[in-house]
């Protein structure tokens, strides 16, 4: 499972759990008294998540990546239902290249154009860039603790009659040899905006927060990974 | 008519007479200079001690197997360096606790890396995944491909197949968290896969989490941890060294200043573990049965002898002999089977018996002085049927030696050699004691107080029970005799029709709450149904390579020629194995490892058939056209051109750069002009019952023939049903010897047909009955129960010999004689062998306590059958002898 991804799905979670209970304190400075570092910050979103039942979340992204000749640009959706996970990505034109679901630690690759399911028995792992894993374990925020150095700038926006707040958190790992070395991760009212990853290869990787919505009904066809007739299944070999 | 009786019993009395004037000598010798005796058997004792302590104790199942089944497990250990291994199964109460655990492990894996009984420890596929990373180049990986890939190679290949793979590559980069660019760059076309998919094989058998490279349950809870060591299982004090190493070691990571880890539980299994317990829980028991049986033993005969002097004489002797049989044990053998001390108890049970029976004529002339007369006199009149008792009951024991099995063969030995020493020492250290204690007694009469008297003319309540347990029997001993044959013919009927099975499962030896074994029903729960492979070591003469080769392939290093040689047999019985998919579940093989010339000829042609040109022009094009930068695949590429004009198989070095020469070395080996690959077969279900045993043995068989190797088959199963396929030739042999030997000697020494007949009936009687009740009560045959029916042929046979012999030395031959002198004896010495073996009942191991049950069984049937049918057919012989005597 790739780190960056894992810190993605937390926030993306922890942020919108967050949101309501902070709401309800009406006050200008969204955070809670107790936190008082990035490191504390993080947790406490990573612990906020309990009365998640549904998400739903569009993203956009950018990849510039050393083996490519030009950055790598691409848009999608991911849903989230009852420990189920479901991803379309699409390029910029609209096109799904690829479709993949998580479900009961089983995990689907499709790719349409090719007419290719790949699928895994299992989605353990850390990081062989392989299988993703729904990051809910708190040793994770530990190991964000353990390896990087956190620190937070709060921005308040000066909209009076919309306020909101802007949370920048940077990461920079305290081993050179750490394959992720500089995290940044940008939140508005606790909500992931933003979220960009440098790695020690030099691969940078961009994701943008376009829209979210929490418990609401998700279509259940969206789990459901239809392939088209022709279809070539392979088990992915670890 | 008293004539005819002296006359017919003459001979016998007269050779029994030889006999009582040797013991009478022997007795009298040491009685005239007891001091000296008992120092001179403190001397024996000493000198046994330390004979015994150059003993080598050996407490390893696997030295009960069956010869065979040891020679090749032998042969394993030599070849592959197979040893036992200790599993342990680190839990965690939180499931997903996978870094905990893994982190746990390694930090274990550190602390003992310094123990020198420890060959290895792992808990994952790291090896093969850290090697696979750090790979130069996956060019060969594509002859690791199966039969079944060859097609996928193929349209990889093709201008289409490679355009597909890369925009797939693409498509994948395009994915939130499925990153692997470093995968991507090194081998874009996913040349490993044929690799991963041959190495998918190996991780057959346990199911652990597939994908990840730990042994870890799917729900991430607990972990499975293989430490393999240096030493055998026999080496009881370094696999004792090598677990609590291991225990020490969990226990301070636990209670270490890593506050995650204090919620782990560490629970062991394996060889090694199931050693050491069932040493601890065997030793135990085997105290707790001496403990106790001493206990009870001294309570019965205080309370029958209310003696101190009898007691201590007899445990004078018992003790010498004891110490003195261990001693004698010492001298021809080397070495001993920890279960052997099992004799210990059986000693105290059955050795006490000569000193019982002894000091019965003592106990009996109390109203004359206890002198050294008086001692000598009791040894001239039991000393021959002591002789007699002391012989069948050692040829008994001997028999055991007839079955060849270790545990037997020590058992048997030790107890008879304790059994012979101890009638010695009853005839000697009994009347010196006892005359020591009463030497200035030659005027003193005995104190009626310390001698309990003992009426002649009823013989005391045992005497007296003794008598009317027989009263029936000589009322109606036709009718008596009719009974014993009925249910002679019912229990031999039910013997015939539903014979004891042999136990077919070696883990039932073990303690009814083994946590080695509740530990391994864990993992087999946790980790697949079936973790006991049957393991098949396939053998093929090897064409000699020259000396220079053979030192130039280094010791440690994998003989690839030689590999290559037997691998094309053992695909072939890989397809056998298919075939037999009803019995066989999966196997491993060294073709999970690495593929036969075969399989490697066919991926070369496939190559040899592309225009390598046109191959590596598509390739460049479609990285162009995807948008990959193209001088990040120049590796890459080059492995490719590589791969099109390949044209040899895999070398050393490609297999070594992959991280699988080790692993291949520990399934294939060459030796002595021979190549040896060994096969883990996984079967359809645990072969624990010997119908499914036999199907997948069978099938193997077949498959062997058919493919045309030699091949053998061990493991904990096959050593499991060969064992239990011993155990009946064991018994049958030892019964038969035992059985032979006592009717032989019950023949040649009473010289009478019919008054051996009369002995030997209730112990025959009791054997049947024992045997029946086995089959009823659903008891199986084990390596430890199976020497019980010899046992009490030995031992139930002495009460039918002292009633017998009694009987036929008084003149008028008068039953009730016989059973008032012998009949309290009988019943004392069956009481104390019943509470001796009736201990082993409440032991731990399960073993012990079906030998308890199924004795304590037989003792009493012996004891009764001689107490009420014997009687009847002494009457009966009584009748006979009189009518031919008055015809």
């Amino acid at each position: 499972m790739n780190r960056y991804f894992m810190v993605v799905l937390t926030l993306v979670f922890s942020g919108v759990t967050l949101k309501p209970l902070l709401r309800a304190e009406e006050s200008r400075d969204s955070l809670p008294k107790a936190t008082k570092t990035g490191a504390d910050y993080l947790r406490e979103l990573s612990t906020r998540n309990k009365d998640l039942r549904t998400l739903s979340v569009r993203f956009r992204q950018q990849k510039k990546l050393r083996i490519l000749r030009r950055p790598r640009h691409s848009q999608g959706e991911l849903w989230y239902a009852d420990g189920r996970l479901a991803m379309e990505v699409r390029d910029l034109k609209g096109k799904v290249e690829t479709r993949l679901l998580v479900e009961k630690e089983r995990l689907k690759i499709y790719y349409p154009r090719l007419k290719r399911l790949e699928f895994a028995d299992s989605v353990s792992g850390k990081d062989d860039g392989e299988a993703p894993a729904i990051p809910f374990a708190p040793e994770h925020w530990e190991n964000i603790e353990r390896n990087y150095d956190v620190t937070m700038k709060r921005t308040p926006a000066a909209d009076v009659e919309k306020p909101r707040q802007t949370v920048t958190l940077i990461l920079n790992a305290l081993n050179e040899k750490n394959p992720i070395q500089k995290m940044r991760i940008v939140l508005v009212d606790d909500q992931l905006r933003e979220y960009v990853q440098v790695e020690k290869s030099g691969d940078e990787m961009r994701m943008e927060i376009l829209a979210w919505r929490r418990n609401e009904p998700i279509d259940a066809a969206r789990f459901d990974l239809k392939v088209a007739p022709g279809t070539k299944r392979v088990k992915l070999s670890r | 008519m008293r004539v005819g009786l002296s006359c017919a019993l003459g001979g016998t009395l007269e050779r029994k007479s030889q006999l009582s004037t040797v013991c009478e000598t022997i007795a009298r010798v040491a009685a005239r200079r007891p001091r000296l005796w008992l120092v001179g058997a403190l001397l024996l004792c000493l000198l046994s001690a330390l004979l015994a302590l150059r003993l080598d104790y050996r407490s390893d199942v696997t030295d009960l197997a069956p010869a065979p089944v040891r020679e090749t497990l032998g042969r394993l250990q030599r070849l592959f360096g197979v040893h036992d291994q200790l599993l342990l199964l680190v839990t965690s109460p939180q499931p997903g606790s996978d870094e905990v655990l893994v982190s746990f492990a390694t930090a274990l894996r550190a602390r003992l890396s310094d123990v020198a009984e420890i060959a290895d420890i792992s808990f994952g596929w790291g090896e093969h995944a850290v090697a696979l990373r750090s790979a130069p180049s996956f060019g060969s990986a594509p002859l690791f491909a199966r039969d079944e890939d060859i097609e996928t190679l193929e349209e990889l290949l093709t201008p289409a197949g490679m355009r597909r793979q890369l925009e797939k590559v693409a498509a994948h980069l395009g994915v939130p968290g499925l990153g692997g660019v470093d995968w991507v760059e090194r081998d874009p076309l996913e040349l490993r896969q044929f690799l991963l998919s041959r190495l998918q094989s190996v991780r057959r058998g346990l199911q652990f989490r597939t994908g990840s490279p730990h042994f870890l349950s799917d729900d991430g809870s607990a972990l499975l941890v293989r430490i393999t060591g240096t030493v055998h299982s026999s080496d009881l004090p370094r696999v004792r060294s090598l677990v609590n190493s291991v225990r020490d070691a969990a226990e301070e990571l636990r209670r270490s200043d890593e506050e995650r880890w204090r919620a782990i539980r560490v629970a062991e299994t394996g060889g090694y573990a199931l050693n050491v317990e069932s040493e601890l829980t065997m030793r135990a028991d085997l105290v707790m049965n001496i403990q106790v049986s001493i206990v009870l033993v001294l309570a019965l005969l205080t309370l029958a002898w209310r003696n101190f002097a009898l007691l201590l004489a007899s445990w004078a002797a018992l003790s010498v002999g004891i110490v003195g049989g261990w001693g004698v044990f010492s001298l021809v053998r080397d070495e001993l089977v920890v279960l052997a001390l099992v004799s210990g108890a059986v000693l105290v049970a059955l050795a006490i018996d000569f000193a019982i029976h002894l000091s019965e004529p003592l106990r009996r002339g109390v109203r004359v002085r206890l002198d050294l007369e008086a001692v000598v006199g009791a040894v001239r009149e039991t000393g021959p049927s002591l002789c007699l008792a002391a012989l069948t009951t050692v040829s008994g024991f001997v028999a055991f030696a007839a079955a060849g099995e270790g545990f037997l063969e020590d058992m048997g030995l030790l107890t008879a050699c304790g059994i012979a020493v101890t009638f010695f020492a009853t005839l000697t250290i009994f009347p010196a004691v006892l005359v020591l204690f009463y030497r200035p007694a030659e005027s003193r009469p005995l104190d009626p107080r310390s001698l309990p008297a003992v009426d002649s003319s009823t013989g005391g309540w045992l005497a007296r029970l003794a008598g009317s347990l027989g009263g029936a029997s000589r009322r109606w001993p036709r009718g008596s005799a009719a009974l014993a044959l009925c249910v002679t013919l019912a229990a031999g009927a039910l013997v015939a029709l539903r014979p004891p099975e042999p136990e077919s499962d070696l883990r039932q030896i073990h303690a009814y709450d083994s946590s080695a074994v509740e530990t391994e029903r864990r993992i087999e729960a946790l980790f697949g149904s079936s973790e006991e492979p049957l393991l098949l070591l396939v053998s093929k003469e090897q064409q000699m390579c020259s000396r220079d080769e053979a030192i130039a392939r280094g010791k440690k290093q994998l003989d690839l020629p030689a590999a290559y040689g037997l691998l094309d047999d053992v695909e072939r019985l890989e397809h056998e194995l298919e075939a037999a998919s009803a019995v066989v579940a999966d196997w491993v093989s060294p073709l999970s490892l690495l593929p036969s010339r075969h399989e490697q000829t066919r991926v070369l042609e496939l190559l040899a058939k592309q225009d390598a040109a046109a191959v590596l022009r598509v390739f460049d094009e479609e990285i162009e056209s995807i948008g990959f930068a193209p001088e990040s695949f120049a590796a890459a590429r080059q492995a490719l051109a590589d791969l099109l004009q390949r044209g040899d198989l895999l070398t050393l070095d490609e297999i070594s750069g992959f991280g699988l020469s080790e692993d291949l070395a520990t399934m294939v080996h060459s030796t002595g002009g021979q190549v040896f690959a060994l096969l883990s077969v996984y079967p359809q279900v645990t072969l624990w019952q010997k119908g499914d045993q036999e199907k997948v043995f069978e099938a193997l068989d077949a498959a062997l023939q058919r493919v045309g190797v030699v091949g053998e088959l061990t493991g904990l199963y096959a050593a499991s049903a060969g064992a239990a396929e011993f155990v009946v030739q064991e018994f049958l042999i030892a019964s038969g010897c035992a059985l032979i030997v006592v009717v032989l000697l019950v023949f040649l020494l009473l010289r009478d047909g019919w008054l051996a007949l009369c002995a030997l009936t209730p112990v025959l009687l009791s054997c049947l009955v024992v045997s029946s009740i086995w089959s009823l009560f659903g008891f199986k045959l084990n390596f430890m129960n199976v020497g019980i029916l010899p046992m009490i042929l030995g031992i139930g046979i002495d009460d039918g010999i002292h009633i017998v012999t009694r009987y036929a030395r008084h003149p008028m031959r008068d039953i009730d004689h016989a059973l008032r002198s012998a009949g309290s004896a009988v019943i004392l010495t069956s009481l104390t062998t019943l509470v001796a073996f009736g201990t082993l009942a409440f032991s731990v191991n399960r073993g012990l306590v079906s030998v308890g049950q199924l004795a304590a069984c037989g003792i009493l049937f012996a004891m009764l059958a001689s107490l009420t049918i014997l009687p009847g057919l002494l009457q009966l012989h009584r009748r006979w002898v009189g009518d031919k005597d008055t015809g």
